[in-house]
């Protein structure tokens, strides 16, 4: 037993907040315009995105439906498919000081979420200012949603850092879900374009309950069954007790690994 | 009053074993190692290159786990050698200190209280708002060791640092750490390759190889350097032709 208690809960949190600075300085340390790629990305992407699903789905307010899915989508897709290198790219930390490893792949991911939060906060401009109305009382469950999504990706973060130590192929693996997850997810269609004969299948998929949330919540459309909902937390909650299952088992064996 | 010796740091039989990719027998680092180390103790391992020194010291720093054996380290433990742990290489020096200092055991609060020292201390002057990257080894040593020098109380590990420093810097090192063993009780544990690399002042030798530990007497001590000597003048035939020179130079003086 090491009874050295250089790592207290204080500490852990100094040390959080300073990783979390880096991820967000690193990010955008040497470009000409900053943080503002953490806005346009998005937009690029929603008016590409926007233009070629427009021939297929007539819909009134398309893009902001669209962008609605894409800011979280793109949070849960960057944060989930770089996490498995999160240890390896971290070795030297690893290897040298000691430190609760969960907090290197929280660091990136809360990093990425502040982003988002930003996102949104623009986002809610831009639908303040057009013809849309939100419910005020209806802004609780974009907050439940991000929450969800915030908890759903370090979940899946903490589960696939851990497991990439182990088996290098799952950096690979997840590469070629994310590509699946994004058209089995409501990004570009809504929840009731979805056939009845293959609903039952977006009940494994959170983001299903996430996404129609935040359209919910935002654009008041998209509404979601309970079941739906009953069902992705059942799956969130299946997903966070074998990610702390996983990391807890094998967080002492990770720095001989790397 | 019964005479209970309080080790600050014991291993008793500790293993490790890392299983090597491809083959079916794990690959042992340390086997079955036996130390206890009392408050204020200095304390030099020596032993060739893979024999677990490092592993050794890794145990002792809470970094890995051994495989079996019981452990019990009861303060804090700085090492030395692993001080560019913290540092980011897009960041300046600057924007460094706090990680760093967090990894060595500082709070923020005192680290953001000592920023001026550790800066003066580390003689990079406007450098250090330029990214770490830009910086020598020799810079970013001195920074790392300005930052680590102001928590070092307790148990200090050395491994193989010394000789990465410039000889003016490697003084510095040494004069340091003199004057905080003058001022409080700190366990020192140096480990190298070389018998002279060794903190001087070490009381306790140790002899690491073929992952077992064994303590050096005098005698056995002075044999290795001067076999460490011999293979020198083999590698730099330059000191074997210095020798003859070197003893006229000292009559004259």
């Amino acid at each position: 037993m090491i009874k050295n208690t250089n790592i207290s809960i204080n500490w852990c949190k100094d040390f959080f907040i300073e990783l979390i600075k880096k991820e967000l300085i690193i990010q955008y340390k040497h470009t000409r315009f900053g943080f503002f790629w953490a806005i346009i990305s998005p937009l690029i992407q929603m008016i590409v995105i926007g233009t070629i699903f427009s021939f297929f789905i007539k819909t009134p307010n398309y893009y902001l439906i669209l962008l609605t899915a894409l800011l979280p989508w793109n949070f849960f897709s960057s944060s989930v498919s770089a996490s498995p290198q999160a240890f390896l790219n971290n070795r030297n930390l690893i290897k040298k000081a000691r430190l609760p490893y969960l907090l290197i792949p929280l660091s990136k991911l809360t990093a990425n979420f502040i982003q988002l939060i930003i996102n949104f906060l623009i986002l809610l401009f831009i639908i303040f200012l057009s013809e849309l109305k939100i419910q005020p009382h209806n802004l609780i469950f974009l907050g439940i949603s991000l929450l969800w999504l915030f908890i759903l990706s370090s979940s899946l973060s903490i589960f696939l850092s851990t497991a990439n130590i182990f088996s290098r192929d799952v950096d690979f693996i997840i590469k070629q879900l994310m590509q699946i997850i994004f058209y089995a997810s409501p990004i570009v269609y809504q929840i009731k374009h979805i056939p009845s004969k293959i609903i039952s299948l977006f009940y494994l998929n959170p983001l299903t309950s996430i996404i129609s949330l935040i359209r919910m919540s935002l654009l008041n459309q998209s509404l979601v069954s309970n079941t739906i909902i009953l069902g992705n937390t059942i799956v969130t909650l299946l997903i966070i007790i074998t990610s702390l299952i996983i990391y807890l088992k094998k967080k002492d064996y990770i720095v001989d690994k790397i | 009053m019964p005479k209970k010796t309080s080790y600050i740091i014991n291993l008793s039989n500790v293993s490790k074993k890392y299983d090597i990719p491809g083959q079916k027998q794990p690959f042992y680092a340390l086997k079955n190692i036996d130390l206890k180390i009392k408050k204020g103790d200095n304390i030099g391992i020596i032993g060739p290159n893979g024999t677990g020194k490092t592993t050794l010291l890794k145990i002792i720093g809470g970094i890995t786990k051994p495989s079996s054996g019981k452990i019990s380290i009861k303060e804090n433990v700085v090492s030395l050698s692993h001080l560019e742990a913290g540092f980011h290489p897009e960041l300046t020096g600057f924007e460094n200190i706090i990680s760093s200092g967090l990894l060595a055991g500082m709070t923020k609060k005192k680290i953001i209280s000592k920023t001026n020292t550790i800066i003066y201390k580390s003689k990079l002057g406007k450098f250090i708002h330029a990214p770490f990257y830009t910086y020598s080894s020799g810079m970013k040593f001195r920074l790392a060791f300005s930052i680590a020098s102001i928590n070092l109380n307790s148990i200090i590990l050395i491994d193989e640092i010394i000789t990465t420093a410039d000889l003016n810097f490697q003084k510095q090192i040494i004069n340091l750490i003199k004057e905080i063993q003058l001022n409080q009780q700190v366990t020192l544990i140096t480990a190298s390759c070389s018998p002279m690399h060794i903190w001087q002042g070490s009381q306790k030798h140790y002899y690491l190889n073929k992952n077992k530990l064994k303590l050096l007497s005098k005698k056995w001590l002075i044999k290795l350097i001067i076999q460490q000597e011999k293979m020198w003048e083999e590698i730099f035939p330059l000191l074997k032709e210095i020798k003859p020179i070197k003893a006229k130079f000292l009559k004259r003086l």
